[in-house]
């Protein structure tokens, strides 16, 4: 572009920007007023919810989970009382279902980030993040690895890591492909890119890694490869006791500001304690929701009141009568007079 | 760089200057609300909007924007209602409003917006009200007035019977009035009020049709029809002595008429003397304020004198100091006068020697003009010199082109005829045997190697061998020569 259309331009801002100030119209309200902006809608696996989390949290939204082929009642009333302004839905339509889509667009605007598998997924929800915390490889469908990398304030990058006995297999190795056949079950297992492919003693490995600038690792197989492996404080492994039902927490855990290991060192509070999940991921991250809904409108009463109690009971009463379920808030106190503080 | 940096420095006062100026530009100097709530749960809210248009174009459109649906909408305005209309759409209704008579700048107006809306929920023994509307910067005000027989309960256990806090609760003996008071500010993006309340109304019904049936109540009401037959005795009794108390009434109203008239005589002639004296007190204080404005003439004047006197003697300094200046410089102009006669007298001297010298200069210069005279007029002879060496260059060369265009027929004027003859046929074939010769001329095999051996002793052709065999050619020298 030229210095002369770069000027064009700049003259156009300024006339639009004089006239920004002046008021022939004038607007009293929000067009659209929501509880929460941004709702991001993942199935009940935990894969897309922990690849979402980051990205949620940026966006200062919320994650709501349902079954994959319905939209869950008590997910949609929730929706419907937020009445957010964009419902973002990670996953193909074999995850949340072309049916949830078309029911979800009467709530707000809704887009889809997927891809062909939850690498591919992962891929596009940490290029729209742009995020410059460390990210590490792990085999995204290892539940432990991941929740481990997620659960220590760094960033998963999924990849795809499958390992094959080099006397099971036959390679063909071609111009930049190479093709494994397995021998015993005489079929075609697939045709890999050269550098995706890579024969070590007693062990071939293929490893499908986005295309995202990553330093380390959190698997040894990757490691094969020349990533350094990432260091994890060896005594905070209580983030195992995680369970794939209530990866909701790692959310809750970003907004409240603490880590979910260090919630089990003080051992001021048992994870049990903080929260009454139950064996259903839906319901675990509707709780989650209303906890961030009931945080949020605490800090915004207490900003003008000072008062934390009193703040916290208005904005639980303001949020039931709006029809959000705050009967399931189960943050203890200390907690959310630790996280007003830090704010 | 510098007209970049200087786009920025306009951009960031812009920035500023659109802050400023947004914020400025229209102002709520009220925000009033009222929400009544009605036995059939129905609230009848009103808005009431106080605008001042500070420093902005005319207002003639207002978009107000609430988070519920409504219904039966009524608009009114100072300044006239255009046209008015509402959208509703995810949850909330946008009022539009044009006003016939916009808010210009430095006007003020307001907008009263009155709708019902179904914003209370009913939980059957229970009902909850919630109410949001749009926030923005003023002193705010809002009310809900509960239906008859309401009171004000907790919804359920850890949540409040009213939100936010800061509320007044008052009551008319029939309605409890919830307010709140407070500055509003446009970030806090929506005021939003919750109130908890019961209607107790059915249990006092109940109460009294039970009463209705007791004996102490029929006792109650002949006791109150005793009273009332009393009453109406007593009334009219006293209206008797009223109509006497009338009369008497009547006369005094008369003669208080006739006092009136003398007293409003007298005020008249008072007040015909009052503006008498005004009008002198009004004279007085005109020629004091003549005496005045005469008294400040005369000062002025005396002060201008004073002033004038002072520049007097100023003037009179400065002259005197202008003629001592004066016959300084005249002794000066005498001291310069000799000084020119003096240096005019060495100028005449420098101007003789400036004379001779040119004269030298003179001379000089003719020398100089009849050398570069002569070295021209050389010049010139060279020149004519050199063309005609050029013409001679030239007429050589025509003679060597005549030469080398003649040399061919020379060289076949001092060839014999056999000679000849073997020059045709080398030049004919290019290259040509001794033997294919023989055979071609019919001359014997020894006299074509003598001859051809002189041709080839004085280089007009030459021998090349191709293979074992010995071809004669014609020298490269002669190539083109021979036609």
């Amino acid at each position: 572009m030229t210095t002369k259309n770069h000027n064009i331009l700049f003259l156009s801002f300024l006339i639009m920007f004089l006239f920004f100030g002046c008021v022939n119209a004038l607007k009293i309200g929000e067009e659209k007023p929501s509880l929460v902006n941004n709702i991001i809608i993942t199935n009940e696996n935990w894969a897309d919810y922990i690849a979402a989390t980051e990205y949620a949290y940026k966006l200062n939204g919320i994650i709501l989970q349902t079954e994959g082929n319905k939209l869950n009642p008590n997910v949609e009333n929730i929706i419907r009382s937020i009445n957010p302004k964009k419902i973002i839905i990670v996953g193909g339509p074999l995850v949340v279902s072309k049916n949830i889509e078309n029911k979800l667009k009467k709530y707000g605007k809704v887009i889809r980030i997927w891809g062909p598998t939850r690498v591919e997924t992962d891929e596009k929800i940490l290029k729209l993040l742009n995020s410059n915390n460390t990210k590490v490889l792990v085999n995204g469908y290892n539940f432990s690895e991941v929740v481990g990398i997620a659960s220590n304030e760094y960033i998963p990058v999924y990849t795809a890591v499958n390992v094959y006995n080099p006397n099971d297999v036959i390679r063909v190795y071609e111009n930049n492909t190479v093709k494994i056949y397995d021998i015993h079950n005489k079929r075609f297992i697939g045709e890999y890119n050269k550098s995706e492919v890579l024969e070590i003693p007693h062990k071939i490995i293929v490893l499908n890694k986005p295309n995202i600038d990553v330093k380390y690792c959190y698997n040894k197989d990757i490691q094969a490869y020349g990533y350094p492996m990432i260091n994890i404080n060896s005594d905070n492994y209580n983030y195992i006791l995680m369970k794939k039902n209530d990866v909701s927490l790692l959310l809750l855990s970003k907004y409240l500001n603490i880590s979910i290991n260090s919630i089990n060192i003080t051992n001021q509070y048992s994870k049990n304690s903080m929260f009454q999940f139950d064996s259903n991921a839906v319901n675990n991250s509707i709780t989650v929701a209303v906890d961030i809904l009931v945080i949020k409108k605490t800090l915004e009463i207490y900003r003008q009141n000072g008062n934390l109690g009193q703040s916290l009971n208005e904005a639980k009463t303001q949020l039931w009568s709006k029809n959000i379920p705050v009967d399931k808030y189960n943050i203890p106190y200390d907690y959310l007079k630790n996280y007003i503080k830090k704010i | 760089m510098i007209h970049n940096r200087l786009k920025g420095v306009v951009i960031l006062f812009l920035l500023l200057f659109g802050v400023f100026n947004t914020a400025n530009a229209i102002k709520f100097e009220s925000y009033n609300i009222t929400c009544n709530i009605d036995q059939s749960n129905k609230v009848h809210e009103t808005v009431f909007l106080d605008i001042y248009n500070n420093n902005s174009e005319d207002v003639k459109n207002i978009t107000y924007i609430i988070p519920q649906n409504v219904y039966n909408l009524k608009v009114d305005s100072n300044r006239g209602i255009e046209s008015f209309s509402k959208n509703q759409k995810e949850g909330s209704t946008e009022i539009v409003i044009k006003l016939k008579n916009p808010i210009k700048k430095g006007e003020k107006g307001y907008l009263k917006i009155s709708f019902d809306s179904d914003i209370v929920w009913d939980k059957g023994y229970k009902k909850l009200l919630s109410v949001s509307v749009p926030a923005v910067d003023s002193n705010f005000s809002m009310t809900v007035v509960l239906p008859l027989g309401a009171a004000v309960v907790s919804p359920a256990e850890g949540l409040l019977s009213i939100t936010p806090q800061n509320y007044v609760i008052d009551t008319d003996g029939k309605h409890i009035y919830v307010k709140w008071k407070k500055k509003l500010n446009a970030s806090e993006g929506y005021f939003t009020a919750t109130v908890s309340y019961t209607i107790l109304t059915s249990t006092y019904q109940n109460q009294t049709t039970t009463i209705s049936n007791d004996k102490y109540y029929n006792i109650l009401i002949v006791i109150l029809i005793l009273l009332a037959i009393g009453s109406i005795y007593g009334i009219i009794y006293e209206k008797r002595k009223n109509i006497s108390k009338t009369k008497y009434i009547e006369e005094l109203s008369l003669k208080k008429e006739e006092l009136n008239n003398k007293l409003n005589d007298l005020k008249n002639k008072v007040n015909i003397l009052e503006s008498e004296i005004n009008i002198k007190d009004e004279n007085i204080r005109k020629l004091r304020e003549k005496n005045k404005e005469l008294n400040n003439e005369i000062n002025e004047l005396t002060s201008k004198i004073n002033k004038l006197e002072m520049e007097i003697n100023d003037k009179d300094n400065t002259i005197k100091k202008l003629k001592d200046m004066n016959d300084e410089l005249l002794n000066k102009v005498k001291y310069y006068k000799s000084e020119i006669t003096s240096l005019n007298s060495k100028i005449n001297e420098l101007n003789e020697l400036y004379n001779k010298e040119m004269e030298k200069i003179d001379e000089l210069n003719k020398y100089t003009k009849s050398v570069i005279t002569e070295k021209e007029e050389t010049i010139v002879k060279l020149k004519s010199t050199i063309n005609e060496y050029e013409q001679i260059i030239s007429n050589l060369k025509n003679t060597i082109n005549e030469y080398e265009k003649t040399k061919g027929e020379i060289l076949m004027n001092i060839l014999t005829e056999e000679e000849k003859m073997i020059i045709k046929l080398i030049r004919e074939y290019k290259e040509i045997t001794q033997k294919e010769i023989v055979e071609l001329t019919g001359l014997t095999k020894p006299k074509v190697s003598r001859i051809v051996s002189d041709l080839e002793g004085r280089g007009i052709i030459k021998k090349i061998k191709i293979g074992r065999i010995n071809k004669l050619t014609l020298s490269d020298k002669l190539n083109g020569w021979l036609k």
